[in-house]
């Protein structure tokens, strides 16, 4: 390990436990992430039932994915759209390409989220406290959705290729250890990266398709949904919320987005890679992360609060996420 | 603002309400019902009016200055910029102007938020937008309000004002239904005030809710400040210290600067990015179809940005929420 300072003024000691072996078998961090920048607003329909019964089966978000390994980031085309600015947010249409190009771009370069976040506990009756901080980085790449892959899809639909890099941190001081205490067990826990791919569709009439968990996001391809995007002042702003939709223990489960980028600037066809300022909340139980040292049957919820910006370039990305995420995970890149 | 919110030990065993002893009192009510007992009632109604006292709601807060408050004298700093975020005073400082200002004027953080319904073992809901608005003053204290305080001290006059959205439209709606719970819920605003001292070595006290933060007046105590790329973030949050079926109560802000901006004295009103996550139990907001027996959780993302004048509030906040309380300016 290094113990240079870099310009942000972290010490990189990057912790060395995160063995796959073990990652594999502890669990999951608000996995909810992904899904935040995404899914469409609403209760679930499950929510609304009146016969809803908890399931079996508690999700544990630690169990994704985690890398890609066909080269899937890079072997697709580009996804480019056939507007690039003037939308009619009042259009589905064109209001799912104003999304597109808040959170993403429309041609068909690159984007990173690098983010600072941080996380607390909660639980019935007593207090909670804070759990642990963290730098994470989304890396996505819209590409044209090969029909041999996604069957059926609308003309126009964009797979969203992503990956998902988390690396945890002393939430007292926001610098790297290898573990930190748990303000409700007092017990130590060692720190587990969070890395995880994940592949979305983005149609063109609104609705959107989380491919690996539909319980997030499994809208009609040819249904029209509006966007919620609005305009605030000089800002755009974009909502995104997703309830996992199925019963269980992993409740409550859900994540929340907002983004806000320059009106004018994503109006403008000839303003392609854009800055955007990113907001996330997710909330799961504690148990995902088993590494936390609580388990399925605990009350225990996580809530996790990530402040980000989305940049089109490697150099946008800040020193701090290149040394803690970058060095150690070249692909993501 | 609960930015800086106690935080229980490490392990330490939260004094006050056993959730145990709770239970055997609940069993005893039944019992005492059958029983007869005048004596065996009036100990449990002494007992189960303890817990109701210790059991928190933001509902209650007061809701309006009625005193010309927000008229003291304006605070200002002795050093506007080049600040040392490890040092305890101008750690303060830093925190102060990222968040507000130095220079006696008044702040506004209007933000959007969003709602949702959590719940045990089932999928909760989008349940609300909100537009709302912090509106601060820092002030001079005064002795007779708050009695003999470090030199350098500064009282944060805050008013809070939200009123609530339709989350499919984001625009104001009178009645809504919950789309957990199936009930109508006629929305209200959410207005309330309070006052904060922070300490020139970096505490603060939340003078209405010292559960949230009290600390000692002459005790350094640091901000979390951390530079990332150009910028500054300020984190804090924490949890509700005190137990009972608040809980889970907590927050978590982010507040990111141009550190450049933070660092120039001749910046003095500078632009500021604010991210806010909230929890806390549903039946704080009576209106929604709750009581205190239900479990369900009402979580809340916010993005704001600060300004200091009204005309830079945006105009969807002037027309939702500042002409229905012009107070609030």
């Amino acid at each position: 390990m290094t113990h240079s300072r870099d310009e942000d003024g972290l010490d990189p000691l990057v912790s060395e436990h995160n063995a796959l072996s073990r990652r594999m078998l502890l669990a999951a961090t608000a996995g909810t992430a992904g899904a935040a920048a995404i899914a469409a607003a609403g209760c679930s329909e499950a929510a609304q039932s009146d016969v809803e019964k908890p399931a079996e089966q508690a999700f544990n978000s630690w169990e994704r994915t985690k890398n890609f390994t066909n080269g899937e980031m890079d072997s697709g085309t580009p996804w480019v759209a056939p507007k690039q600015g003037n939308f009619d947010l009042s259009n589905a249409f064109d209001a799912n390409l104003a999304r597109l190009k808040i959170i993403n771009n429309l041609v068909g370069e690159r984007t990173y989220v690098p983010m600072v976040l941080r996380a607390i506990s909660g639980r019935s009756e007593q207090p909670g406290g804070v759990m642990y901080g963290g730098y994470a980085l989304f890396t996505w790449q819209l590409q044209v959705a090969d029909p041999k892959e996604f069957p059926g899809v609308p003309e126009g639909t964009a797979l969203q290729r992503a990956q998902y890099s988390c690396v945890y941190v002393d939430p007292q001081s926001m610098q790297p250890v290898k573990e930190t205490r748990n303000p409700i067990t007092g017990k130590m826990m060692q720190l587990n990266d969070y890395i995880f791919v994940e592949n979305f569709l983005w149609f063109p009439n609104g609705g959107v398709g989380f491919v690996e968990e539909p319980e997030m996001a499994n809208d009609d391809p040819n249904a029209v949904k509006m966007p919620h995007v609005r305009e605030l002042g000089d800002d755009i702003i974009l909502t995104g919320d997703g309830i996992y939709s199925n019963p269980g223990k992993h409740h409550p489960r859900f994540t929340m987005a907002l983004w806000r980028a320059s009106l004018e600037q994503i109006m403008d066809s000839n303003r392609p890679l854009e800055s955007a300022y990113y907001s996330h909340q997710g909330v799961s139980k504690a148990y995902e992360k088993p590494w936390t040292g609580h388990t399925v049957d605990e009350d225990v919820i996580i809530g996790t609060l990530a402040s980000g910006k989305k940049v089109h370039s490697v150099d946008d990305i800040s020193d701090t996420h290149k040394r803690l995420i970058l060095e150690k995970y070249p692909d993501r890149v | 603002m609960r930015s800086e919110i106690a935080q229980n030990s490490p392990a330490e065993k939260p004094s006050g309400v056993d959730p145990l002893r709770r239970l055997i009192v609940g069993a005893l009510a039944g019992a005492a019902t059958l029983a007869g007992s005048a004596d065996v009632r009036a100990e449990i109604a002494k007992k189960k009016g303890a817990q109701e006292e210790e059991l928190f709601n933001a509902y209650n807060r007061t809701k309006q200055f009625t005193n010309s408050e927000l008229d003291g004298t304006p605070w200002k700093a002795g050093q506007l910029g080049n600040f040392d975020v490890n040092d305890p005073i101008e750690n303060r400082l830093a925190r102060l102007k990222m968040t507000n200002n130095l220079i006696g004027k008044r702040t506004y953080i209007p933000m959007l938020t969003r709602l949702v319904i959590g719940r045990d073992q089932l999928p909760g809901g989008v349940v609300l937008g909100a537009a709302g608005m912090f509106t601060w003053q820092l002030q001079e204290p005064d002795a007779a309000e708050f009695g003999e305080l470090p030199e350098g001290t500064a009282v944060m006059r805050s008013m809070f004002t939200a009123t609530y959205l339709n989350p499919e439209t984001m625009e104001p709606v009178k009645t809504l239904k919950n789309p957990v719970n199936g009930k109508m819920m006629a929305l209200e605003d959410y207005a309330f005030v309070e006052n904060f001292l922070t300490f020139p070595k970096g505490g603060s006290r939340f003078v209405e809710e010292r559960q949230f933060s009290d600390d000692d007046p002459d005790k350094p105590k640091m901000s979390l400040i951390k530079p990332w790329g150009d910028e500054l973030v300020l984190y804090a949050g924490g949890t509700y210290s005190k137990p009972g079926d608040h809980q889970p109560r907590f927050t978590e802000n982010m507040w990111r600067c141009k550190k450049a901006d933070v660092m120039d004295p001749n910046k003095t009103l500078i632009e500021m990015s604010y991210t806010f996550m909230g929890a806390n139990k549903a039946f704080e907001k009576p209106w929604m179809g709750y009581d205190t027996n239900d479990n369900d959780m009402l979580f809340s993302l916010a993005i704001g940005q600060k300004v200091h004048r009204p005309e830079d509030i945006p105009d969807f906040h002037k027309r939702v929420l500042v002409e229905n309380h012009p107070d609030r300016i």
